[in-house]
């Protein structure tokens, strides 16, 4: 394999699914942590829902727009879930209770007794849940290349997936933008800094955590569906290390930032990419097999997220003075 | 220490069991129970077996010395009871037995030649009502008893592995711990009894990790992530003590704590110490632990691979305690749990520095305006914890017959369940919650699908937090 392809590979990323995906999933913990200062370390438990409320329904042959609503739904129900009882407290009992709550979705929906509605730990085929997705896409049949990257044009890993996810970042992206500078965005940001001092405004300020907390899950939700149309919905694919890359994808980008989700997102998954190819390449495959591969590039993204937290804390784009890390 | 040195005396050669075939068990085991239906015929051939109430099994899979399936040769089964089978593509066979006592297990000797395989025929001992003992793995691939200690296995993670049959029902993984007494109906009773006491001992184990990391967030405030991994750590050093430097369980234990208290040191140094002179928030410093977990886990699977590595190759006698079936190393790790949990308490409590420990958790403030050395008792705390980790790692590897690289991930929320509900920053409610957790989650799977449990475990977090978020011995100041 020559560098051309390497480069092609790595780039390649820049665009895919899941890296919007994991811009989309990003921006909603951006609300939750970068704008109110939540400590959700559940991410994956909202992305794994929303994947399943789509999976599932459209399985059983709800339209896409049902589907969609449904997995909002979800998420919708999950945060109040969550957040009713751990709003109230302090900061580490949210990480711990979202963290929980989202292994116990993982575990529930891989269990054996689900394999009638979730299909188990080997999960929902991609043939149950896409078609109506690609049938929806204006594209003509076949693949298309444009400069270096071939795809299909509607089936599966396709262009038509591609243009949907990134238009929903550029939306999310937007939305968020707004929703930043809004007298709600800086109640959310008062909060963040000073809950007591919005509190002694008469401000209701558990019901801006969850408003916080609801909207920042359905992004949650919306990335799972991304993230799951190229491939199937696998509960183990959505587990405790999906949020442990968004975290790290949104503290690399900046929290508190527009741009740092998508910024994070393509940097880590070109970064990433790129230097597992070289290792591929370079490194013999006796004395590095490519699962250890693998495993590097997982001590890579652990390594990058410490030293990101202790010496750069607000990432590329930050300002240090709004980070939100509150003890 | 006594109590170890039982663990190693007990390495009899004479009853082995290899690491090996826990992975092909805890495959066998994941397969849909099957029909039980050879109750009263002697012996037959089946595709699959699977022990209950009224057969165990024999079985194993033919491959040669390359790990290449062998189809078609024919197995001759005797002893107590006779039957032939051949074995299918994918070189497994079976037999469904009814009787208890000794089966021998032949293949052709040419064939066994042919194929590289060291021996042609197996004895393996049977009893059904003994957890352990209701399936008799056979493997050809390896030298006899009688040939002596055949050491340097063909594959080199095995290196010790020796004998040729082995025995084993509870085996592996962390997900496959349970005993696979099958539901009967007729021994729920038992049941019960069983589920109980397989919690406690995990209960006391789990509680030997989470009074640990107690006292490191009591004195710190640090909720650590990558506790877990301290405990991956303890039962991979064991392992690499006693299967790859052959060094005897007790010296292997010790060697994986020492190292576990040493990174305890080391980390403490580096990391977590000038992140603390500088005032680096405590959420902060959990994403950090966050990335340590990650870079940990993977580096262990980096080097040991995904499979899981058995501490010690034999699976030990086990025996009837009233309702309960345990064995000698279960009851011995639980003996020990308490004593180093014991000793922790009574640290605490009636040393000076214990004494200091707790005034660093009350008010780390006052501590040292009092003269206390707070940084020398966060090392200390660091350390210990550490250490206390790796024991856990190893008694766990020997309970649970093996430990993967991702083995303390899957129990660090099962700990940050048990310290909040025994109440965050006090070591005594670290056990009494460790305890609660690891009886709800093996008691659980009475009631819900056995892979659910650890989350009624999970769900107890949540409830807590709901009810009483300082947990049982908690301050109600802390909170909010």
């Amino acid at each position: 394999m020559d560098i051309m392809t390497i480069i092609s590979n790595a780039a390649g990323e820049l665009i895919a699914p899941t890296t919007a995906a994991y811009v989309l999933a990003a921006i909603g913990l951006n609300i939750h942590f970068g704008m109110t200062g939540l400590m959700n370390m559940g991410q994956a438990g909202f992305m794994l829902l929303g994947a399943y409320g789509f999976a599932i329904t459209q399985s059983m042959g709800c339209n896409l727009f049902a589907s969609v609503c449904a997995a909002l739904a979800l998420a919708v129900i999950y945060a109040l879930l969550l957040g009713i009882p751990t709003l109230k407290l302090g900061p580490d009992y949210l990480a711990m209770v979202t963290l929980a709550a989202a292994e116990i979705i993982r575990i529930i929906g891989r269990s054996t007794a689900m394999t009638n509605f979730t299909g188990g730990s080997a999960g929902i085929s991609p043939q149950d849940f896409t078609e109506k997705f690609e049938s929806l896409s204006p594209l003509p049949d076949g693949s298309t290349t444009f400069l270096l990257w071939t795809y299909s044009n509607n089936i599966a890993n396709s262009w038509w997936l591609r243009i949907v996810a990134w238009v929903l970042v550029v939306i999310a992206a937007l939305l968020c933008w707004r929703w930043f500078h809004s007298p709600w965005g800086r109640m959310l940001k008062g909060i963040r800094e000073d809950e007591n001092a919005i509190r002694s405004l008469g401000k209701p300020v558990t019901r801006y955590k969850m408003e916080s907390l609801i909207l920042g899950g359905l992004f949650g939700a919306i990335a799972g569906i991304i993230f799951v149309l190229p491939r199937s919905v696998q509960p183990d694919s959505l587990g405790r290390t999906v949020t442990f890359y968004v975290w790290t994808i949104l503290l690399l980008g900046g929290a508190a930032t527009i741009l740092g989700p998508v910024l994070g997102s393509c940097v880590l998954w070109v970064l990433l990419t790129f230097v597992k190819e070289i290792m591929r390449n370079t490194v013999p495959e006796t004395l590095i097999s490519s699962n250890q591969i693998e495993a590097l590039g997982w001590v890579i993204v652990g390594v990058a997220l410490m030293c990101l937290v202790i010496f750069r804390p607000q990432g590329l784009l930050g300002d240090r003075k709004e980070l939100a890390f509150h003890a | 220490m006594t109590a170890v040195t039982y663990l190693t005396r007990h390495r009899r050669p004479g009853i082995v069991i290899l690491c090996s075939i826990v992975a092909v068990l805890s495959m066998l085991f994941v397969l849909p129970p099957a029909i039980a239906s050879a109750a009263d015929s002697g012996a037959q051939a089946v595709d699959e077996c699977n022990p209950t109430a009224s057969n165990g099994c024999v079985n194993g899979i033919l491959q040669d010395a390359d790990k290449k399936p062998i189809a078609d040769v024919t197995i001759t089964l005797s002893g107590k009871a006779t039957a032939e089978t051949k074995t299918a593509a994918d070189g497994k066979w079976a037999f469904s037995v009814a009787d208890d006592g000794d089966y021998t297990v032949t293949i052709d000797a040419s064939v066994a030649q042919e194929h590289g395989l060291k021996a042609s025929s197996a004895t393996v001992t049977i009893r059904k009502a003994s957890f352990d003992k209701q399936r008799g793995v056979v493997r050809f691939d390896q030298a006899g008893d009688s040939a002596g200690s055949g050491t340097s296995g063909t594959s080199g993670s095995s290196g010790s592995a020796n004998g040729t049959k082995g025995a084993t029902g509870t085996s592996g993984s962390t997900a496959a711990t349970q005993s696979p007494v099958k539901k009967d109906g007729s021994n729920v009773g038992k049941r019960i009894w069983q589920q109980l006491y397989s919690g406690i001992i995990f209960g006391l184990m789990l509680g030997l990790m989470s009074v640990g990391m107690n006292l490191v967030y009591g004195t710190t405030g640090l909720q650590s992530f990558s506790h877990g991994e301290q405990v991956t750590l303890g039962g991979l050093m064991a392992y690499v003590g006693t299967q790859m430097l052959h060094m005897p369980l007790i010296a292997s234990a010790i060697f994986a704590i020492v190292i576990g208290a040493l990174t305890g040191f080391i980390q403490n140094e580096i990391v977590w110490g000038p992140l603390r002179r500088r005032h680096v928030g405590t959420m902060q410093q959990m994403i950090v632990t966050i990335g340590l977990s990650m870079a940990l886990q993977y580096t262990f699977q980096f080097f040991f691979g995904g499979d899981i590595k058995g501490i010690v190759k034999s699976v030990p006698d086990s025996f009837q305690l009233g309702p309960i079936t345990t064995d000698m190393p279960t009851l011995v790790s639980a003996l020990i749990a308490i004593c180093v949990i014991v000793g922790v308490t009574l640290f605490l409590y009636k040393t000076r520095l214990g004494r200091a420990t707790r005034a660093v958790s009350d008010n780390a403030a006052l501590a040292a305006a009092s003269g206390i050395n707070v940084d020398q008792v966060v090392r200390v705390v660091w350390i210990l914890s550490c250490a206390m980790a790796a024991l856990s790692g190893v008694l766990l590897g020997v309970y649970l017959n093996g430990i993967s690289w991702n083995t303390g991930a899957t129990l660090i929320l099962l700990m940050f369940a048990a310290v909040t509900l025994g109440g965050l920053g006090t070591a005594n409610g670290a056990l009494i919650g460790s305890l609660v957790i690891g009886i709800v989650a093996d008691m659980s799977s009475l009631v819900i699908p056995n892979d659910m449990r650890y989350a009624s475990a999970l769900a107890i977090l949540i409830i807590v937090l709901l009810v009483r978020p300082q947990g049982i011995f908690g301050k109600q100041q802390r909170v909010g």
